[in-house]
C-alpha cells in the first residue's frame, strides 16, 4: 500500500495544472481574509470575525481541491494513464484507497496552511488596529469542521469521479450538486413538511460542519456522521463498480 | 511462458474474444496477427485483467497476472503510447511507475538513455512525436526487466530507424530467454522478427504455427517457367490439372504442379527451358489467406469503383474463402486466393 501512495503522490504533484489550482486554493482565503480585516471598520470587528471570514473563504478551497482530486482520478481515464496504473497495481481497491488517501492527506495540509498562516496573517492586521478583541469565539470546532469537510468533500470527490470517468461531469456534480440542487430539494422538503429529511442531504450535513449549528439540528457530529456515511456510500460504490468494469 | 486457455471476452451480444486458446514460448518472439477488429488488443487487455475476461484463464510461468505483488518485474506490457498523461514529463511518468513497483529509481536514467530519450526527459510528453512516445512506452515495458513483454503495435509512429531499433530490441529480448508476444499490422516487420504466429479472426484462432509453417500452409505456391517455345510445355500441364498463368510468349507461372513434375514432363516433351522456380508468396499473403474468411470489414476482392454501389446493395456473389490445406487436392493447388485479387510478388 505503501508504494501506491508513493506512486499516487508523485502523480498528483507532477501535473502543473494540479499545482495551479493549490495556489490558487491558498491565495484565494488569504487575499479575502486580509482584506476584510484590514478595510472592515474597527467598530465592526467581532471578536470571531477574523476565523469565520477565513473559514467562509475557505470553502471556494475546499472545491477546488476537490477539483484537485477530481483531475487526479478522471485525468487516468481521460488519457488512459488507467491502464498502466492497473497493470502496475492489479488491485483496483488499493489504487483507489491511495488516491484517497494522497488526495485526503494533500487536502488537509493545505487547508490546514491555509488556515494556519491567514489566521498568524490576520492576526497580526486585527492586533494592530484594535487594543482589544477578546477572545475570539468556537474558532476550534470551526476549524477543526473545516479541515473534516475538506477531507470528506476531497475522498467523495475521488469516489464520484471514479464512477463517472469524466472531468467535466465529476466537477459539475460536485458544484451543482451542493448548491443548486440540494437547496433546491430542502425547500421542497421543507414545503412538504419532511424539514427532517434536509438533515440527511449529504452535502447540507458538509456544510453544517463549518457553521455554528441551531437547536433542532443533528448537531456538528451529526452532520459529519452524515456526510462522513455519504464519502463511504460512494468509495463502496466506487471500488466495487471500478473492480467489475473494463479498464 | 504464456499460456491463454478458452479466453472469453463478450461487450453485449458482440463476442469479441471466442475461446481463444494459445501459447507463448520463451526464447522466441511471437506476432499476433488478425484483422481490424479480431480482437488482439481486447486479448492482450484481458490477459492482464485489465479487461474483465467472461471466462478463461492466462497463466505467466503458471501464475495469474493478479497475484503478483510486483507485476512489472513479471510482465512489461505497452498497449498504446498515448497512454500518459501529456503534462507530465517523460521522467515523472517513469517515477510513478517505478514506485508503485518498488523499482529502483536510477533504473529509470538507464532506460532514458536506452530509449534515447535522455536528453528531452524532463520535457511535458505534450511536446513528444509519437515515435517519442512509443520510446517512453517501450522504457515503461523495460523498467522492471520482465521475463514477459507484450506489445500491441509497437512500430506505430516509428520511422524506419526506430522500426528496425524496435525489432532488433525485441529480437534480443527474445534471445535472452524472455518470452515476448506482439501484435502487429507490418507484416514485413512480423515476417522480419517473429519466430511463431498466433493468427486470430473474429476472436477466434486462425493458426498458431512458426511463421515458416504458417506460410508454407497459407500462402500461395507457384513455378516459373521460362522457355523459348514453352506452348506444348503449358498445353500438358493444363491437361494435367495444373493452372497456367501465361506472363508473356516465353513464361508462365504454373501453379498445381511442382518443378520436379514440369521439369520431367518438359523433358518428356524435349521442351527447352531456361527458368524453372518455384516460388512461394509472402508472410502477407499468408495472413491475407488465412485471415479472409474471417474480416469484418473487408474491401478486398472489390474492383476500383464499385466501392460505392457496393455499399448500398452488396454484391451478390459469394466471396471466395481460403479453403483449409485439407480440402485442397494434395499437393496440388493451394488454398484458393480471392479470383480478382492482384496476383502476390512472391518470393523465390
Amino acid at each position: 500500500m505503501i508504494a501506491t501512495i508513493r506512486s499516487e503522490w508523485i502523480k498528483l504533484r507532477t501535473v502543473r495544472s494540479h499545482l495551479v489550482l493549490v495556489i490558487f486554493a491558498v491565495a484565494f482565503p488569504w487575499l479575502v481574509t486580509l482584506l476584510t480585516v484590514s478595510l472592515i471598520k474597527d467598530t465592526d470587528l467581532a471578536n470571531d470575525t477574523l476565523v469565520r471570514v477565513l473559514v467562509n473563504s475557505a470553502r471556494v478551497s475546499s472545491i477546488l481541491l476537490g477539483v484537485v482530486a477530481v483531475l487526479g482520478i478522471c485525468g487516468e481515464f481521460t488519457y488512459h494513464t488507467i491502464r498502466p496504473t492497473f497493470a502496475a497495481t492489479p488491485n483496483r481497491t488499493r489504487v483507489l484507497l491511495a488516491k484517497m488517501v494522497v488526495s485526503a492527506l494533500g487536502a488537509a495540509v493545505v487547508m490546514a496552511v491555509i488556515i494556519g498562516a491567514g489566521y498568524v496573517a490576520g492576526r497580526l492586521i486585527v492586533d494592530s488596529r484594535v487594543d482589544q478583541l477578546g477572545h475570539f469565539g468556537d474558532t476550534n470546532g470551526l476549524i477543526a469542521g473545516m479541515m473534516g469537510f475538506t477531507v470528506l468533500y476531497v475522498i467523495a470527490a475521488v469516489a464520484i469521479g471514479a464512477l463517472l470517468r469524466n472531468q467535466g461531469a465529476t466537477i459539475a456534480l460536485l458544484i451543482v450538486w451542493p448548491l443548486i440542487a440540494e437547496p433546491l430539494l430542502g425547500g421542497l422538503l421543507h414545503l412538504v413538511k419532511a424539514k427532517g429529511l434536509v438533515n440527511f442531504l449529504p452535502f447540507n450535513a458538509g456544510f453544517r460542519m463549518i457553521e455554528h449549528v441551531g437547536d433542532g439540528t443533528f448537531g456538528r457530529w451529526g452532520s459529519t456522521a452524515v456526510f462522513a456515511g455519504f464519502a463511504a456510500l460512494m468509495t463502496a460504490l466506487a471500488i466495487v463498480v471500478v473492480g467489475r468494469r473494463d479498464a | 511462458m504464456i499460456e491463454v486457455r478458452q479466453l472469453t471476452k463478450r461487450f453485449g451480444a458482440t463476442t469479441a474474444v471466442a475461446d481463444l486458446s494459445f501459447d507463448v514460448r520463451p526464447g522466441v518472439v511471437t506476432g499476433f496477427l488478425g484483422p481490424n477488429g479480431s480482437g488482439k488488443s481486447t486479448t492482450m487487455r484481458c490477459m492482464i485483467g485489465l479487461d474483465r475476461p467472461d471466462g478463461g484463464t492466462t497463466r505467466f510461468d503458471g501464475r495469474d497476472y493478479a497475484t503478483f505483488e510486483r507485476p512489472l518485474t513479471e510482465v512489461g506490457a505497452l498497449f498504446d503510447a498515448g497512454y500518459v498523461h501529456p503534462g507530465r514529463t517523460a521522467r515523472n511518468h517513469l517515477r510513478w511507475l517505478a514506485a508503485a513497483n518498488r523499482l529502483e529509481a536510477k533504473r529509470i536514467d538507464e532506460l532514458l538513455d536506452v530509449v534515447g530519450l535522455s536528453t528531452v526527459a524532463n520535457r511535458q510528453v505534450r511536446t513528444y512525436s509519437l515515435g517519442m512516445r512509443q520510446r517512453l512506452g517501450l522504457a515503461g515495458v523495460l523498467l522492471g526487466d520482465p521475463h514477459t513483454v507484450m506489445l500491441d503495435e509497437p512500430a506505430n509512429g516509428l520511422d524506419p530507424e526506430g522500426i528496425r531499433w524496435i525489432r532488433e530490441v525485441l529480437v534480443r529480448l527474445a534471445r535472452e530467454g524472455r518470452s515476448v508476444l506482439v501484435s502487429s499490422h507490418q507484416l514485413a516487420e512480423v515476417a522480419l522478427m517473429a519466430d511463431d504466429l498466433v493468427v486470430i479472426g473474429q476472436g477466434r484462432l486462425v493458426e498458431q504455427a512458426p511463421v515458416s509453417a504458417f506460410v508454407d500452409r497459407y500462402a500461395d505456391h507457384w513455378v516459373r517457367v521460362v522457355g523459348p517455345q514453352p506452348e506444348a510445355l503449358f498445353e500438358a500441364l493444363r491437361a494435367g490439372g495444373a493452372t497456367v498463368d501465361v506472363v508473356d510468349r516465353s513464361s508462365a507461372d504454373v501453379r498445381g504442379a511442382e518443378a520436379a513434375e514440369i521439369g520431367e514432363a518438359a523433358a518428356r516433351l524435349q521442351v527447352t527451358l531456361h527458368e524453372l522456380s518455384p516460388h512461394t508468396g509472402s508472410l502477407e499473403d499468408a495472413y491475407l489467406a488465412a485471415t479472409y474468411a474471417t474480416e469484418q470489414f473487408s474491401t478486398r476482392g472489390m474492383p476500383t469503383g464499385q466501392a460505392i454501389a457496393w455499399s448500398q446493395a452488396p454484391p451478390t456473389a459469394e466471396p471466395p474463402v481460403a479453403a483449409p490445406p485439407s480440402a485442397s487436392p494434395p499437393g496440388w493447388l493451394p488454398p484458393p486466393l480471392p479470383a480478382d485479387r492482384p496476383d502476390p510478388g512472391g518470393q523465390p
